[in-house]
C-alpha cells in the first residue's frame, strides 16, 4: 500500500478538513488569536496544580503521614501566628499543605484515568456504529441511551458500596459514567468525515476499513474528542470526589480532594481549613478546566457555542 | 400510524432498559456475597444453613433464580431488611416524600433563576451581560454541590446562626438544602433556555412582531418563550438524573431523610436490598420520565418521529 498511500502530514490533512463543510480543527490552531482573560487564569492555574500533583513529594514541607498529636487542629500559618504548619494540621496533627498537594496528586491522576478510560469506551463503540451499520450501529447507539436514562451515581454507590472500593474499580466506574457523550459524537464525526474525499480516495485504492479509520478517520476527529474531555474531564474529578466524600471512593492511606473536604466536616466547628482549602483547591480545579472546555469548544464550532 | 410505530418502538427500548437493570441487580447480588452468611448468625451450623439455602431458593441453578427474581420485583416485592425483615419497598417508599420537597424546592429555584438568565443572556447575546452569565452557569455547572453545602453550613450556620445545619423539622431546614440543590440545576436550564431562545429569535415571527412595533419584553415573553418551550422541556430526564445525582450529595451533607441519604445509610449498614430497590425504583422512574418526554415531544413535532424511524 505503500505507493497508493497519500503522503500528506496529517497537518495537511487536517487543513484540507478545514475547508470541508464539517470542520475540524487542530488543538495548536485554537489559540490563534485573542485569548481572554479568564482563559490566561485558567490555564496558569491548572498548571500550578499540575505542577504540584507532579512535585507533591519533593514540594511536601512534612511527612505525608507525620502525626503530631501535640499540634492537632491547628489553624493555619499564613493567617498568622507562630504555627510552623501553612495551611494548618489535621485531627492527627498531620500537616495540611502536605495531604493537600498528595490529594491533588491522586484527585488528577484518578479522574485523568478515567476520563482516558471514557473516551477510549466511547470513541471505539462510537466509532463502530458508525462503521457498521445495521444491528450492530442499533445496538451499541442503544446503550448508550441505556446509560443516559439511568442514575449513575447509584449505580456507583451501590458497586463501590458492596463489592469493596478500589483505585481500578474507582478508575473503571468514573470511565463507565462518561462514556456514552463520546460514542455519540465519534459516532456523529466518524459519519462526517468518511463523506470527505480523502476518505473516499482510502477506500478506493484498498484500504482496509480499520486502516482508512485509524490512518486518515481518526487523526482528523482527533481534535474535537480531546476538547470534548477537556468538557467531561470537571465530571470526571467530580464524581470522584464526590464519592469519596461520602467515604466510598479514593480509600485511607490515600487522600483525594473530596476525601479530605469529607473528613473535615465533623471539624467544620473548630478547624474549618481542614475542609475548606481542599475544597477551594478542587473549586478552582473545576471552575478552570470548564471555563477552558467551554472557549475550546466555542473556538472549535462557534456553533456548538452556549450547547 | 407513525406515531404509534414511534410510541411502541420507544416503549420497547424502555422495557429492555429497565431488564437491563433488573440484572445488573440479580448479577450484582451474587457478586455482592453469599446472602446466607450475612443472614445467619456466625456459628450457624452447615445443615441448618443447607435447610435456609433450600427453603429460599438459594440451591437452585442460577437461572431459575433469576427467573423467580424477575417474578418478585414484577409482583412489587424486592425483597426484606437483613437487620430487622422490614419490607425493603416500604422502607424506601417511606423516604420518597421527602425527596419529592427537596426536589420539587429545588426544581422550582432552578427555573426562577435559569430561565430569566438563560433569556436575559439569549436576548443581549455576546454583550458583556450575556458573557457573564454563561460564565457563571460554566461555573455553577462545575461547582462540587458539597463543597458549597459545607461552606454554606459554615456561613449560614455556624458563623451567622441564621438557619439549622440539618434536619427536616421546620420549613427552615429545607432552605439551604434546596438552595444548594436549586443553584446546580440552575446553571444548566439557563444554558439549555439560553441555546433555545437564541433558535427562536432569528425566526420571521419574531422580525414580524418587532416591525409590528411590539416592545421587546413583550417579544420575548409572548412570541420568544413559548416556542422556546419544547426544547427546553426535552431537558426534563436530563434534569431528573442530575436531581438524583444531587440529591444524594446534599441530602447526606443536611441530614435531610431521603432517598439519597437513605442510600448511602444503606450501603454504611451493609442493607443491600435497600440500595437495590432504591436503583431499581429510580431507573424505572427516569425511563418512565424519558419515555414520556420522549412521546409528547414526537406527538407536538413530527419531524421527530421520521427522523429517528
Amino acid at each position: 500500500m505503500s505507493v497508493a498511500q497519500p503522503d500528506a502530514t496529517p497537518a495537511v490533512r487536517i487543513g484540507s478538513a478545514l475547508d470541508g463543510e464539517h470542520a475540524v480543527s487542530s488543538l495548536p490552531s485554537l489559540f490563534a488569536g485573542p485569548v481572554p482573560f479568564s482563559i490566561h487564569l485558567s490555564i496558569a492555574f491548572l498548571a500550578a496544580i499540575v505542577l504540584a500533583g507532579v512535585f507533591a513529594p519533593m514540594l511536601a514541607p512534612w511527612g505525608y503521614d507525620a502525626q503530631d498529636l501535640a499540634a492537632r487542629l491547628q489553624g493555619p500559618g499564613i493567617l498568622g501566628g507562630a504555627n510552623k504548619h501553612l495551611l494548618g494540621t489535621d485531627e492527627l496533627g498531620r500537616d495540611i499543605l502536605t495531604r493537600l498537594l498528595f490529594a491533588i496528586r491522586t484527585s488528577l491522576v484518578t479522574a485523568l484515568v478515567g476520563t482516558l478510560i471514557a473516551a477510549l469506551i466511547g470513541t471505539t463503540l462510537g466509532s463502530t456504529a458508525a462503521l457498521r451499520k445495521g444491528i450492530v450501529g442499533e445496538a451499541l447507539m442503544m446503550l448508550a441511551d441505556v446509560q443516559a436514562s439511568i442514575p449513575f451515581l447509584l449505580f456507583a454507590i451501590a458497586v463501590l458500596g458492596f463489592v469493596g472500593s478500589s483505585m481500578p474499580v474507582l478508575m473503571i466506574i468514573i470511565g463507565l459514567n462518561g462514556w456514552d457523550t463520546y460514542a455519540r459524537l465519534a459516532r456523529g464525526l466518524v459519519l462526517a468525515t468518511a463523506e470527505e474525499p480523502y476518505v473516499e480516495a482510502s477506500r478506493l485504492i484498498g484500504a482496509s476499513k480499520l486502516r482508512t479509520f485509524l490512518r486518515d478517520i481518526l487523526p482528523n476527529i482527533l481534535g474535537v474528542l480531546v476538547v470534548q474531555m477537556t468538557l467531561n474531564f470537571p465530571g470526571a474529578i467530580l464524581l470522584e470526589s464526590g464519592l469519596s466524600f461520602l467515604g466510598i471512593g479514593v480509600q485511607p492511606p490515600l487522600t483525594s480532594l473530596g476525601l479530605m473536604v469529607g473528613a473535615g466536616r465533623e471539624y467544620l466547628l473548630y478547624a474549618w481549613w481542614m475542609s475548606v482549602f481542599p475544597g477551594l483547591v478542587l473549586l478552582a480545579t473545576t471552575m478552570s478546566v470548564s471555563l477552558l472546555g467551554d472557549w475550546l469548544r466555542d473556538r472549535l464550532d462557534p456553533r456548538l457555542a452556549g450547547q | 400510524m407513525a406515531l404509534l410505530m414511534f410510541v411502541i418502538r420507544r416503549m420497547f427500548r424502555a422495557i429492555l432498559t429497565l431488564l437491563l437493570v433488573v440484572t445488573f441487580a440479580f448479577v450484582f447480588l451474587r457478586l455482592a456475597g453469599d446472602p446466607l452468611l450475612v443472614l445467619l448468625p456466625e456459628n450457624t451450623d452447615a445443615a441448618v444453613v443447607e435447610i435456609f439455602r433450600a427453603r429460599w431458593g438459594l440451591d437452585r441453578p442460577l437461572p431459575v433464580q433469576y427467573a423467580y427474581y424477575l417474578l418478585n420485583v414484577l409482583q412489587g416485592d424486592f425483597g426484606q431488611l437483613y437487620s430487622d425483615g422490614r419490607s425493603a419497598l416500604d422502607v424506601v417508599l417511606m423516604a420518597v416524600p421527602k425527596t419529592l420537597q427537596l426536589g420539587g424546592a429545588a426544581l422550582a429555584i432552578a427555573i426562577l433563576i435559569g430561565i430569566p438568565a438563560g433569556t436575559i443572556a439569549a436576548v443581549y447575546r455576546n454583550s458583556i451581560v450575556d458573557r457573564s452569565l454563561m460564565m457563571l452557569a460554566v461555573i455553577g455547572h462545575s461547582m462540587p454541590t458539597f463543597f458549597v453545602a459545607i461552606l454554606a453550613i459554615l456561613l449560614f450556620s455556624l458563623t451567622l446562626r441564621w438557619l439549622p445545619s440539618s434536619g427536616s423539622a421546620t420549613w427552615l431546614h429545607l432552605l439551604m438544602p434546596a438552595m444548594t440543590l436549586g443553584f446546580w440545576l440552575a446553571a444548566s436550564i439557563a444554558r439549555i433556555t439560553r441555546s433555545a431562545v437564541l433558535d427562536v429569535l432569528v425566526r420571521p415571527y419574531m422580525r414580524t412582531a418587532r416591525a409590528k412595533g411590539i416592545p421587546l419584553f413583550r417579544r420575548v415573553v409572548t412570541h420568544a418563550l413559548p416556542n422556546a418551550a419544547i426544547p427546553i422541556v426535552t431537558i426534563v430526564g436530563m434534569i431528573a438524573g442530575h436531581m438524583v445525582a444531587g440529591a444524594v450529595i446534599v441530602e447526606t451533607v443536611f441530614a435531610w431523610p431521603g432517598i439519597g441519604r437513605l442510600t448511602v445509610t444503606s450501603v454504611g449498614a451493609r442493607e443491600l436490598v435497600v440500595v437495590q430497590t432504591i436503583v431499581l425504583l429510580v431507573s424505572a422512574a427516569m425511563v418512565t420520565i424519558n419515555l414520556l418526554v420522549d412521546i409528547s415531544y414526537a406527538a407536538l413535532d413530527p419531524r421527530i418521529r421520521e427522523a429517528r424511524s
